[in-house]
């Protein structure tokens, strides 16, 4: 597999880290439902068998967070942004 | 209390058979250049542009790319980041130059004793790299002062190629030198037949 980053170009999949599912966001730990809303973000991911949206580390390249369109059951690879431009690196509360 | 006396040390210094020749092929340790990291502070990417383009005469490469003026080259390495290389003799102190330069704007490292410099150059050069480097180095797609992050053997490598034929420069951490060198003379030894 064959990842294209926006800065780098294409470049194998070796130079890159996994992190998992792009969506999930960090609960609101003050919030009333706390308790609920972290169990769901701990553990209630989807597996979906198709198109999946995940963060990607470019490490041994320009070392820069991906989010990255990606159809799990093909490996084919579809949209690729930074993080950063995405605004994902905003801190969680 | 003893008088020391030390001795600097390239990183690949006592290596066997450094600077080795194969047929179309040699590589040798680069020991004179400083090296310094140079990353923008969010917000300032504009004033960084501006100051070096003030002190030195040269726009910070975009990704992917090198830029020299002044004495000194830019090696993109990152996201508005890149490694800087000068002459240290030249300078006086790069990364107080560059400190200097760029006062808050960037947060500046000293590298140069962190990376061991390799110049690798013949017209063999590339049949040697296809060997270790998962990066397309033909001209078209790596064309002279095109510079890149990547890995061979599972050791870290900047390669950048530094002139329009075949002289290439790797950087690779000091740590691991000794063994990128090994897998280098293995790599040349299989493309060139070994010496
Ligand atoms: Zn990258």
């Amino acid at each position: 597999m064959r990842i294209p980053c926006p800065l780098c170009g294409e470049r194998d999949a070796s130079e890159f880290t996994y992190l998992g599912d792009a969506g999930p966001r960090r609960p609101d730990p003050t919030a009333p439902d706390a308790a609920e809303a972290f169990h769901d973000y701990l553990h209630l991911r989807d597996n979906p068998a198709g198109w999946h949206v995940e963060l990607w580390y470019h490490e041994a390249g320009c070392r820069s967070w991906l989010q990255v369109s990606r159809n799990t059951l093909t490996h084919e690879l579809g949209e690729v942004r930074r993080a950063e431009d995405l605004g994902l690196d905003e801190p969680s509360p | 209390m003893p008088d020391f006396t030390l001795a600097a040390r390239s990183p690949l210094a006592g290596a066997a058979a450094l600077a080795e020749s194969w047929p179309g092929f040699a590589v040798s340790e680069v020991t004179d250049l400083a090296l310094a990291s140079l990353a923008t502070r969010r917000g300032r990417e504009t004033e960084v542009r501006n100051r070096a383009k003030a002190r030195f005469d040269l726009e910070p490469p975009p990704p992917g790319r090198t830029a020299s003026g002044d004495g000194m080259t830019f090696l993109w390495t990152g996201h508005e980041q890149w490694f800087v290389e000068a002459q240290e003799s030249a300078l006086g102190g790069l990364e107080a130059l560059l400190r200097e330069t760029f006062e808050d704007s960037a947060a500046v490292t000293d590298q140069s004793d962190a990376w061991a410099n390799l110049r690798l150059e013949g017209p063999a050069t590339r049949a040697v790299l296809e060997k270790l480097c998962p990066l397309d180095l033909h001209p078209g797609a790596f064309p002279p002062g095109a510079t890149a992050r990547t890995t061979m053997e599972h050791l870290s490598a900047i390669i950048t190629l530094r002139d329009d034929r075949w002289r290439f420069s790797i950087l690779t951490p000091r740590s691991s030198a000794g063994s990128f060198l090994h897998h280098l003379h293995q790599a040349a030894d299989s493309a060139c037949g070994a010496t």
